[in-house]
């Protein structure tokens, strides 16, 4: 969780997509629930979210907030005993991308720094949603591999 | 999310600045070394990708060199007529007698709805909030948000939250330079007589007190025509090349003005 916050604050700003930075915690949160299940997940999303509000511009708390709707997503993935599939993931990281960006536009309203939401929607994070999604197959895909390896390993 | 929301408020009475001071002296060194480890293959798929662009802009920069030198002749007459006034005016130049503090950009807001860089300087180093940031080339930057003991925030001219006072250097025409969700710069309040053309030299104007005036802050590339509007909606391509900033100056000796209510 720290390298991936780390190098979200510091590394990926060198690597932009048309001026866009994927949300690395956060596909990587919904690529370690979709393969890995709640149990983990409902323990890393609250420390990925304190490192986050650790190392970013805003406020302590926003990152938490933005990251909370992972927990109704942990019910909706169910009790699956194979891993999630690649469509939920991609579902559920285009919510979680539009509310936690959206989470963030409202701490900035809130402390009277905001722009135009529809504006901040179309342009911003309707374009991150869909980098997300690009980031979202190979994380999805190496968590998968290791997930599998693990429990062979487990088993031999 | 109930303990976000305690977080956000204690966050928002300052009980918790000490606990972000801490983290980010600890943190800076690390994101430091991941940034340096880094800029090696981001620089590699920076030029691969440039490739073609550099082959066009080369072309266009041959022709444009061309147009620069006879223009060049023409201001060196221009600025020795320009200097005899400012003597008169008793004019200075914005960046005469200023102090200056380098910086090297450490870290970038991490969502993409705000434009803010952390830079390795802070308030032990003579920072303070709301002094200008400039390029090395003297193109302005942003301006110091936030700081703490060994770091600071800058706010970048394109974030939606900067307004810079300016004006056009060739007609003088006032207006704001603000930020916009597509990073991208736009003059507002402009007069719907005023004269501006694509191409036209974007400066700070001074007033208000929030920078010096004559920073460089970008080119006009587009004018709206629509004469319906109350104010001429005009675009700004900032002159610093803001995505790949590595070192920046502060301006030490610049206080911003507080202006009082009339």
């Amino acid at each position: 969780m720290l390298l991936a916050v780390l190098l979200e604050a510091s590394v990926l700003p060198m690597f932009t997509i048309n001026g866009l930075q994927p949300d690395l915690l956060l596909v990587l949160l919904v690529a370690w629930l979709m393969v890995r299940g709640a149990n983990e997940t409902f323990f890393l999303a609250p420390i990925g979210g304190l490192l986050l509000g650790l190392v970013d511009h805003q406020a302590m708390g926003t990152a938490l907030i933005g990251l909370a709707p992972l927990a109704f997503l942990q019910e909706l993935r169910g009790a699956q005993l194979r891993e999630g599939g690649i469509v939920m993931a991609v579902a559920f990281t285009v919510a979680m991308t539009v509310f936690y960006n959206f989470a963030y536009l409202a701490v900035d309203t809130l402390q009277g720094e905001s722009g135009d939401w529809l504006e901040a929607g179309s342009r911003v994070i309707i374009p991150t949603a869909l980098v997300n999604v690009a980031v979202l197959f190979p994380l999805y895909l190496a968590i998968l591999a290791l997930s599998r390896e693990r429990r062979q390993s487990a088993y031999a | 999310m109930g303990a976000g929301v305690l977080l956000l408020a204690l966050s928002g009475i300052g009980l918790l600045r000490p606990v972000e001071s801490v983290s980010f002296t600890v943190f800076a060194p690390l994101e430091n070394g991941l940034r340096s480890l880094a800029r090696p293959i981001a620089d590699i798929v920076a030029n691969y990708g440039d490739l073609r662009d550099l082959t066009l802009e080369n072309e266009r920069l041959r022709t444009e060199n061309e147009r620069l030198s006879a223009e060049n002749a023409r201001l060196r007459e221009e600025a020795t007529r320009r200097e005899e006034l400012e003597r008169l005016l008793e004019t200075k130049n914005a960046l005469q007698d200023q102090q200056f503090l380098a910086a090297r950009i450490i870290a970038r807001d991490t969502t993409n709805l705000r434009q803010v860089v952390a830079i390795n300087r802070g308030r032990e180093d003579g920072i303070r909030t709301g002094m200008p940031v400039v390029t090395q080339g003297s193109a302005l930057v942003g301006t110091v948000s936030k700081v703490g003991p060994d770091h600071a925030w800058v706010t970048l001219i394109t974030d939606v939250d900067s307004a810079v006072s300016s004006q056009l250097s060739e007609s003088r025409a006032q207006g704001v330079v603000a930020g916009t969700y597509s990073r991208r710069l736009a003059m507002e309040f402009v007069d719907q007589n005023a004269t501006v053309r694509e191409g036209d030299t974007v400066v700070t104007s001074g007033v208000g007190g929030g920078y010096p005036p004559g920073l460089v802050i970008g080119r006009v590339t587009g004018v709206g025509t629509n004469r319906q509007d109350l104010f001429r909606s005009v675009t700004v391509e900032p002159l610093a090349s803001l995505s790949k900033l590595e070192t920046v100056l502060v301006m030490t000796s610049f206080a911003p003005l507080r202006l009082s209510a009339p």
